[in-house]
């Protein structure tokens, strides 16, 4: 097949071996140039038969990945730690493209702090009754998930990229954790609902809202620890 | 914050903004049972298969609104794709949201 791929990494779950029956395959794709959404589709295709699982696709310009890494963006954190190089039996890639070490990360507290306000926003509109739960539900999730890893990066040894990296964190700062594990499923649930299509859980709609106002208040909390760390 | 996260995050609330502009007007005229939860391509082949059945539109009035989210998750996501890959083919990117949206509005508006 022609492409224009320059590289298919394996990240995620699968990457670091704990795959369950809610994961689906993360997989890297990198272009070397300007691509055609047909030959995007067709590479995709290709990967994912070759892979033999429903993937999600991240995809990006060789040239967008290598500002991310000089940037020290935590996602190239992310591959740096756990990518691996995906071979893709018919997908010729003639030069191929090299993960190397990201500058240092330096945005813990900002990343974590835009996380924050994206579940203030999500607690304000729960509280208005809004008509788009599910969705709302899995931006919580969303964002909770990522305070979690932003943190974990300077709290922990190394960061954590799994979804329990807020449950890591707060163990690791003696804060009690952001929610419930069986409302953190559920809203890891709506968030499968919303990305993959896969069917809603339900919720009662009062005790989440508790929950909610509990995870962001976690988070402002898990976010002044963090910081008092790295400042003393 | 520097040029790249503000680019980055900036991109990210558009799209979060968008979103819920565009599930608030489907879940206000469809209600809780039918629930759209999400604009990819998943979630709303999903939706459609239960909305088109029972919605109580005719066949024709559901399929307008479920092509016209679609549309609009298509130009989403190549709005979103600007910032990381080109793709040079991709009508899609140069129209305007803003238009399937009102569109959209105009047909979520429950019949008198």
């Amino acid at each position: 097949m022609v492409t224009l791929l320059a590289g298919a990494f394996l990240f995620g779950s699968a990457a670091r071996g704990d795959v369950d029956d809610a994961s689906d395959m993360d997989v890297l794709l990198v272009y070397g140039g300007p691509c055609s959404a047909s030959m995007r589709s067709a590479t995709q295709a290709g990967v994912a038969t070759a892979v033999g699982r429903p993937c999600s696709f991240a995809e990006y310009s060789r040239a967008r990945l290598l500002g991310l890494f000089a940037a020290g963006h935590l996602f190239a954190w992310h591959l740096h730690y756990e990518a691996r190089a995906l071979q893709v039996p018919g997908l010729d890639i003639p030069e191929p493209f090299v993960l190397g070490v990201p500058s240092p990360y330096t945005t813990a507290a900002i990343d974590a702090e835009n996380f924050l306000e994206l579940m203030g926003s999500v607690v304000a509109r729960c509280g208005a009754n809004c008509v788009s739960q599910v969705y709302e539900c899995g931006l919580a999730y969303l964002a909770l998930r990522n305070v979690g890893i932003s943190l974990s990066a300077v709290v922990l040894q190394r960061p954590s990229f799994t979804r329990w990296a807020p449950f890591e964190v707060a163990e690791e700062l003696g804060l009690s954790p952001p929610c419930k594990k069986t409302t953190y499923d559920q809203l890891a649930a709506a968030r499968h609902a919303s990305q993959r299509g896969v069917e809603p859980p339900s919720f009662d709609p009062t005790s989440l809202f508790d929950e909610l106002q509990h995870a962001q208040s976690w988070a402002a909390s898990a976010i002044g620890l963090a910081h008092e760390r790295t400042t003393t | 914050m520097n040029a790249l996260q503000r680019s980055r995050f900036g991109s990210f609330f558009n799209r979060v903004q968008t979103e819920r502009a565009v599930l608030d007007l489907v879940n206000r005229r469809f209600g809780p049972q039918l629930q759209l939860p999400g604009l990819t391509e998943a979630a709303i082949t999903r939706w459609s298969g239960q909305m088109v059945a029972s919605a109580g539109l005719t066949h024709t009035e559901a399929r307008c609104i479920v092509d016209l989210v679609h549309r609009i998750s298509v130009r989403a996501d190549a709005h979103a794709d600007q910032s990381r890959v080109v793709f040079d083919d991709d009508p899609s990117r140069s129209l305007p949201i803003d238009d399937l949206v009102a569109e959209l509005h105009s047909r979520c508006q429950p019949s008198m």
